[in-house]
């Protein structure tokens, strides 16, 4: 569908008023102070509106994509980079998701970081993060995406890293930035790959090739695992999950957004983006629904003991994503995009709920809370609600994409998946309820829980809204076959390719099916068992659980540790490579190097500092380019395949050369 | 072959360097004393070579002179543009300390030469010209190291980078001999057609010198040793410069010789470069990884992004020869924008490690200025260095050849493994509280407009990356 000039403007502007905003508040945050946050949501309000414009252009043109294109890295004989815009329904509902989370964020945050010395500048970055993300989502090819998501990655880095007063902090950014890197690196070279092959980076043109047999068997396999290598390394799946837990450093809005709607979405997004290219090959598509699923499952264990309350959560969102990579790989396309979409709702609430506890007594542990039930009732509220919704209990939001993915697993065949996926379900209800009933119920355990209170007004209006949300914001989707007279508009509108489809019922016997009550009954049933043993451990029985804690103190600290992973890449990647940083700091200090301190200190004249050198390094120096004259004439010589000769000219060449050196005498 | 008037207009960039240098060093004889003057006529002069640069560029100017022993086309006239931009923005910033040491028409005039020298190198297409033009770029460059009286390790970075460069141009000259003793012809076209008989012995080992002599000027490992002491020592303007124009020229004339010279012999030599790209990547920032002094993690820095450029080099086979080329180019300009900008900053606020924490708070435009220059030596797109490395990716992914492939994969790994070092600095930035007092940031407002102006062209990178491309595309050599 293509769009007159104005239209492509107001499309273009989504991403680019956030940027602009950063440029305003980097440069001008130091008048601004804290009117800062006025200028923002100013701007992310249009940012919003224009979204919701382009949602509405593509519903009116019956979910026909939008996109347009200028000419930008011409190559020559090469080929060439166009730079352009594509919005179809995935894309369009992302940039509502977005822009709508930011901007609840955006509002959240002015009291939440009221006097904080970089106000601005946390607005700026703010800002940026969510231009990069919009930005990411309209990408019409993989160089413009992964230019914003090298972006997301930057902007994370810095929001992570704001309170840099804490040394945790900082090593957090420090960790979330490199491990995302792995995981970048791995993408870039997918996208090479493609590239080579079928000399386009566009979507759509490389599931074009792909079909037409330019690019296939192993050599495509290994593309398209590398990208997806790439969205584990953003949105945290096992291996890369280890960042995500620490990026809690940052400021609980942030946490808000990262995992809400920005960064760890992105990783997802990817996948659903390049839906195309991933039903090609089966074997990436497994890999994709495996690690998902057992992603779900392992970050779910994780979540059951955390004593931090942001932490729980945060593995939550790690769980969470698992079901949606889990979605996608079985052909699930519309649910998984449609939990992304639930997620993002009661996911922000749950993080502006922590933060409002946070706010109220400065203090993430769960142990020290207790009682907050009668001093927060607001926030009890919400977070129940947001609990529910993530639990899956019908007939909230969380259910409706939950259970959808749930039955997707049973009804196609994948029984270990749907296992999995249950039991995760189970696992869910309980530690997030557990973490509720932990700061809600019971006496309060701290002096500052007696006295927590309710945020102030504008605080609670994005937790109302977004609670709201969390109830509401799945009946878009109710399956038809579940009797009531409404469309499924969700999956109508978001929907894999003809093409995608297609080659899912093909290759993987990936029906449509209707909506199964007695799975939903099961579902709902195993949720509200972990909400109830919830409840016996933390409410009806509280001793029982410090019991079982001992007396599986083993297991216990093995979920606490999150599996060990930390310890073991400790142990491994970050020594190595400390090890190799002392190597060559060592050569680079002592060995050849040896002669520039000595030089620098102590010498009075020239002919004393001839002297030194003489003796020093310059020598070696020289030697060692004879030396390297030498080992590149090997080279030569065995790629020319005329190694002898070469070899013997050459150490002629290299006697003579040094005769001449000793000669001359420096 | 009669000197016509278009042979004058050929050297026009040339000539107006040579008379500002003239200029600039007899006002240092009759107007002693003055600092401002010396450096606004050396920045005038690098306007106008740049001015006339652009002009012949526009004009479509091309041809061959003396025989054919100097060229000019599209591909040397961008690379005098990148060489003349970059002495403007270094004299911009060199412009009080000079001043300062009541040497300025000197340090000027040395600037110029070497301009004079860089210029003339890229247009040369005999390879007795071209180590001529080479040794005038490079002995004002030994000054230009050793210029720092002050400082004990300039005198003595200067001393070392002149043994070993000695060195490293008579093994240069040798290759050189060699390959005129078996052309017959050091005319680059006739060299072409001795290396296209096979390959003899002799004619190898003048590669190896020759490839050797070059890889030390552009400060590749193994020969890259004398890099951290010079740029250690040398003035902080004198390192931003020569590790950015007079290398950039020298990868064009290298670029030169290799495609026009001995095309015949390119899986020799890009197998070498394939060897040198990896070897230089590696040491480039493994060495960098542990450096607290950041002027020398800068030196190693320009050690790492030579072996970058290198990768291109051996990418130059196959279909990826046009690519190849560009990749070249393009990483010339994205690299000097970064890399002048990254020096300046250590010349405003210093080159201990310590001195950047909290520079966020007490100077925010530098600091931003700075974790540009940062990120964008990362690589991290939308920033110039990301479309220089992006460039060198897509001429080895089109090359075909598995040898390159590995190249690439390194390529990806240094970048990867880079990370650390340019974030820490940005780390103490960022993520520090500022030291005890003021961070002594000092510095004329000429040198803070060259670090604003190179920071938003390496930020805004991407806008000109269409026009960029479209130009080089159009300038290659093959």
């Amino acid at each position: 569908m293509t769009q007159t000039l104005g239209g492509q403007l107001i499309l273009t502007a989504i991403p680019a008023i956030p940027a602009l905003v950063f440029v305003v508040l980097a440069l001008f945050g130091r008048y601004l102070r804290e009117n800062a946050q006025y200028v923002a949501i100013f701007g992310m309000v249009f940012s919003l509106v224009f979204s919701v414009t382009a949602l509405g252009l593509v519903i009116s043109g019956g979910g026909e994509p939008i996109s347009f294109a200028v000419p930008w890295i011409d190559l020559g004989e090469g080929g060439a980079f166009p730079m352009g815009i594509y919005i179809d329904g995935l894309a369009a509902v992302m940039l509502v998701v977005v822009s709508f989370v930011s901007l609840m964020v955006q509002l959240y945050s002015g009291a939440f970081m009221e006097g904080d010395p970089r106000f601005a500048w946390y607005y700026a970055v703010l800002n940026l993060f969510t231009a990069s993300m919009l930005g990411l989502v309209v990408a019409p090819n993989f160089i413009q995406l992964y230019v914003f998501w090298e972006l997301v990655g930057l902007c994370s880095y810095l929001l992570i890293g704001h309170w840099f007063e804490k040394r945790s902090a900082r090593d957090a950014a420090q960790k979330a930035f490199i491990v995302t890197r792995v995981g970048d690196a791995a993408l870039f070279v997918g996208i090479i790959i493609f590239w080579a092959q079928t000399g386009t980076t566009s979507f759509d043109g490389i599931s074009q090739a792909a079909q037409a047999g330019f690019i296939g068997g192993s050599l495509f396999t290994a593309a398209v695992v590398l990208v997806f290598v790439g969205a584990i390394g953003k949105s945290a799946q096992f291996p890369l999950h280890v960042w995500l837990p620490d990026a809690m450093e940052g400021p609980t809005p942030v946490s808000a957004l990262i995992h809400a709607a920005t960064m760890v979405a992105a990783g997802v997004y990817l996948v659903a983006r390049t839906y195309d290219i991933f039903v090609q090959s089966p074997t990436a598509m497994l890999t994709v629904a495996y690690i998902g699923g057992f992603t779900a499952l392992m970050a779910a264990t994780m979540a059951l003991v955390k004593k931090d309350i942001k932490r729980v959560i945060a593995y939550s969102t790690v769980s969470q994503l698992g079901y949606m990579m889990l979605a996608l790989g079985i052909g699930a396309f519309s649910a998984g995009m449609f939990h992304l979409y639930n997620h993002a709702f009661f996911k922000a609430l749950l993080f502006l709920g922590a933060g409002s506890i946070i706010y109220a007594m400065n203090s993430y542990n769960l142990t020290e809370m207790g009682g907050l039930r009668h001093r927060m009732p607001l926030t009890f509220w919400t977070m129940v609600v947001a609990g529910l919704s993530l639990a899956g209990i019908f007939p909230l939001a969380g259910f409706w994409s939950k259970d959808a993915i749930v039955a997707s697993a049973f009804e196609d065949h994948f029984y270990v998946l749907f296992g999995m996926a249950l039991l995760t379900v189970f696992l869910t209800a309980f530690y997030i309820f557990r973490a509720i009933f932990m700061a809600f119920t019971g006496e309060p355990r701290t002096e500052a829980a007696r006295e927590a209170e309710d945020p102030p007004g504008i605080m609670t209006l994005p937790m109302v809204v977004l609670a709201l949300l969390a109830v509401a914001s799945g009946w878009v989707g109710i399956p038809e076959s579940f009797g009531l007279p409404l469309r499924d508009y969700f999956a109508e509108f978001v929907a894999p390719s003809g093409f995608a489809a297609e080659t899912l019922s093909a290759t993987f016997g990936v029906e449509p099916h209707g909506f199964s009550f007695g799975l939903a009954v099961v579902s709902v049933l195993v949720g509200l068992g972990g909400i109830g043993l919830a409840y016996v451990l933390y409410v009806a029985r509280p001793a029982l659980s410090g019991s079982l804690a001992r007396r599986f103190s083993g297991l216990h600290a093995f979920l606490d540790k999150g599996w060990y992973f930390d310890a073991f890449y400790g142990a491994t990647f970050v020594r190595g490579a400390r090890a190799l940083g002392r190597a060559t700091n060592v050569f680079d200090r002592r060995g050849l190097d040896r002669g520039v301190g000595g030089v620098g200190r102590g010498i009075q004249g020239l002919g004393e500092f001839l002297r030194r050198l003489q003796t020093g390094g310059v020598q070696n120096y020289a030697l060692f380019i004879l030396l390297s004259v030498l080992v590149l004439g090997i080279v030569v010589g065995a790629v020319a395949g005329a190694a002898y000769t070469v070899l013997v000219v050459a150490l002629i060449a290299v006697v003579t050369l040094a005769s001449i050196a000793w000669g001359v005498r420096l | 072959m009669p000197v016509t008037p278009e042979t004058f207009v050929a050297l026009i960039p040339e000539l107006v360097a040579l008379g500002f240098l003239v200029l600039v060093l007899l006002l240092g004889v009759f107007v002693p004393r003055s600092a401002a003057v010396p450096a606004a006529l050396a920045a005038l002069g690098s306007l106008a070579v740049f001015g006339s640069a652009v002009v012949l560029l526009a004009a479509g100017f091309s041809g061959e002179f003396f025989g054919g022993a100097f060229v000019v086309d599209g591909f040397a006239l961008y690379f005098k543009l990148v060489v003349s931009a970059s002495a403007f923005f270094t004299v911009l910033a060199a412009a009080r300390w000079s001043g300062g040491t009541g040497d300025a028409p000197e340090y000027m005039t040395l600037i110029l030469s070497v301009v004079a020298g860089s210029i003339l190198l890229v247009s040369m297409r005999d390879l007795f010209g071209i180590f001529l033009a080479i040794e005038l770029a490079t002995i004002p460059s030994y000054a230009m190291v050793a210029f720092d009286r002050s400082r004990r390790e300039s005198s003595e970075g200067g001393m070392k980078y002149l043994i070993t460069g000695v060195i490293a141009s008579s093994v240069l000259l040798y290759g050189i001999v060699l390959i005129y003793g078996v052309s017959g012809s050091a005319q680059l076209s006739e060299v072409a057609q001795a290396f296209s008989e096979g390959l003899s012995p002799v004619a190898l080992l003048g590669l190896v010198l020759l490839v050797s002599g070059f890889a030390f000027k552009v400060s590749a490992a193994p020969f890259h040793f004398w890099t951290p002491d010079a740029y250690q020592g040398a003035p902080t303007s004198a390192a931003a410069f020569l590790s950015v124009a007079p290398k950039a020229a020298t990868f064009a004339v290298l670029l030169r010789i290799l495609l026009e010279g001995m095309p015949e012999a390119a899986p020799a030599w890009t197998a070498v470069m394939a060897f040198i790209a990896i070897l230089t990547m590696f040491v480039g920032n493994l060495f960098a990884l542990r450096q607290r002094n950041v002027r020398r993690m800068l030196a190693y820095s320009s050690v790492a992004h030579s072996g970058y450029i290198l990768a291109a080099f051996a990418a130059l086979q196959g279909p990826a020869l046009s690519t190849g080329v560009q990749a070249v180019m393009i990483y010339s300009a994205a690299y000097a924008v970064m890399n002048l900008g990254a020096f300046f900053v250590i010349d405003l606020v210093g080159d201990d490690g310590k001195s950047y924490n909290g520079l966020l708070k007490t100077r925010p435009g530098i600091a931003l200025s700075m974790g540009v220059f940062m990120a964008a030596l990362v690589g991290l797109p939308p920033l110039s260095g990301f479309f220089g490395k992006l460039y060198v990716i897509l001429a080895g992914a089109q090359s075909g050849s598995v040898l390159v492939y590995v190249v690439v994969g390194a390529v990806v790994v240094n970048s990867v493994l880079s990370v650390p070092y340019y974030f820490g600095i940005v780390r103490n930035m960022f993520f520090e509280e500022p030291g005890g007092g003021e961070p002594g940031v000092s510095g004329s407002g000429a040198l803070r407009f060259s670090v604003y102006a190179l920071a938003v062209a390496t930020a805004l990178f991407f806008l000109v990356m269409g026009p960029l491309a479209a130009l080089v595309s159009g300038a290659g050599l093959v």
